[in-house]
């Protein structure tokens, strides 16, 4: 059994919460039979109390807030490379010479052998999910909401793009942007896996296709896993860095809807 | 990145706690107009690092600049209070365990010379209560926040509880 001096090491930690199931049980059985600890506990529970509830809390005001936004806008406006310290700057040029170099490298493996089932329209959907990742335009619409991001696409495309949220399972919906795929205005769904981006492009079937059902690809280019099917209606192109199984996981979850 | 779509995703995510930012400045600074300089200027550095940050928790990152914000506006502003370096065990001179019987303290009564009493610690103590009792944060998320472990969170709580009550005994003494 506990000792007094056992609970008054501890009885700050019971109160916050930070102690097992077995030393709640040993310090409450001593609480029981111990007068001094007792009010020991009553003591530290009504000093955090009063320090939580009576203790002032400092609020921000509408102005602050206010002049933060303000600072953030100029902020977002401002070329990055201006608001670098210089020892970031040089970092990033190093950074810029190895994607380049590396660029530079890829471009010649590919051009010595190209991959097997690679196609124009597969080109030009990395080359989305690509640009969607540099700088400025992953979302135009912000929104983990699907009830958000469905309407925004009103009035933008002449088909409404099915919207869904797949949280449970872990693809967490960033948002929405408009893009432009195969001669025709898609739209562009936004999703996270861990740390791994995923454009979801969807765009009705284009007439040829229609009536096969499922026009299943998939392809591997540059490190990109990229999926494509339709259903219903409507063409899909998943594209990601993500490891193929869990697109492909991603894909039914979006299939199966 | 400091890019414009960024924005909208940072006030969604970030300045929600904006509050909390505000409150724990203003603690550790004591000042209203230095409070807001170092919520302004942890949000803008929080806004730059935006891009390094991903779904952890919003509020504790964004506690941990401004709390990083805050100590070197202190040290800057050397003038506004003496600096005495912060010593755990100096600073915590009272043995918790033999600030005698406290519990007939009454708190209510007290409650608006906590203020005065919180003030008097020194800020290592200040936002320790401040994070553990008006945020509720866990022991390992003030560890996180103030980049010590989690035994020395326990202890300096225990430690910035003792002055505070200390404190408040004190000034009922000197009221009677």
């Amino acid at each position: 059994m506990m000792n007094c001096q056992e609970t008054k090491r501890m009885i700050d930690a019971y109160r916050d919460g930070e102690v097992g199931a077995a030393q709640i049980f040993e310090i409450e059985r001593h609480l029981q039979g111990c007068a001094a600890c007792s009010q020991i506990d009553q003591a530290s529970r009504a000093l955090a109390d009063a320090i939580a509830l009576r203790g002032r809390r400092f609020a921000a005001t509408p102005e602050l807030r206010g002049q933060v936004l303000d600072a953030l806008r100029t902020e977002s406006r401002r070329p990055r490379v201006i608001s670098l310290y210089p020892r970031e700057r040089v970092v990033l040029w190093a950074i810029a010479a190895m994607a380049l170099f590396g660029a530079f490298f890829a471009g010649t493996l590919v051009s010595q052998r190209s991959p097997v089932g690679r196609n124009a329209l597969d080109d030009e959907i990395i080359a989305i999910h690509v640009r969607s990742m540099m700088a400025s335009h992953l979302a135009d619409i912000v929104s983990t909401d699907q009830h958000t991001v469905k309407p925004w696409f009103d009035g933008k495309l002449d088909f409404a793009p099915p919207v869904a949220e797949y949280g449970a399972d872990q693809f967490l919906l960033v948002g929405g942007r408009l893009d432009y795929l195969d001669g025709r205005a898609v739209a562009a769904l936004v999703y996270r896996h861990d740390k791994h981006i995923i454009n979801l492009l969807v765009r009705p079937a284009p007439a040829r296709s229609a009536g096969v059902g499922s026009e299943n690809r998939a392809a591997t280019v540059n490190g990109y896993h990229l999926l494509q099917w339709s259903d219903t209606g409507m063409s899909y192109a998943a594209v990601s860095d993500l490891n193929a199984d869990d697109l492909r996981r991603f894909a039914r979850l979006v299939g199966a809807r | 990145m400091s890019n414009p779509s960024r924005l909208p995703l940072f006030e969604q995510v970030i300045l929600p706690h904006l509050n909390a930012a505000y409150n724990l400045a203003r603690w550790l600074t004591g000042h209203e107009q230095d409070a807001q300089d170092v919520v302004q200027e942890a949000c803008l550095r929080a806004f730059r690092a935006f891009d390094g940050f991903y779904g952890a928790d919003g509020r504790a990152w964004l506690l941990t600049i401004v709390r990083n914000t805050a100590y070197t506006s202190l040290t800057r502003n050397k003038i506004t209070r003496a600096m005495t370096p912060f010593d755990e065990e100096l600073h915590g001179e009272i043995d918790p365990e033999t600030t005698g019987p406290v519990a007939n303290l009454r708190l209510s009564e007290v409650a608006e010379r906590l203020q005065t009493a919180m003030e008097s610690l020194p800020p290592e103590f200040r936002e320790a209560l401040v994070l553990r009792h008006q945020e509720g944060l866990s022991y390992q998320m003030i560890a996180e926040i103030v980049g010590i472990p989690q035994g020395t969170v326990m202890s300096r709580l225990a430690r910035a509880r003792a002055r505070l009550r200390k404190c408040l005994v004190d000034d009922e003494k000197g009221l009677r």
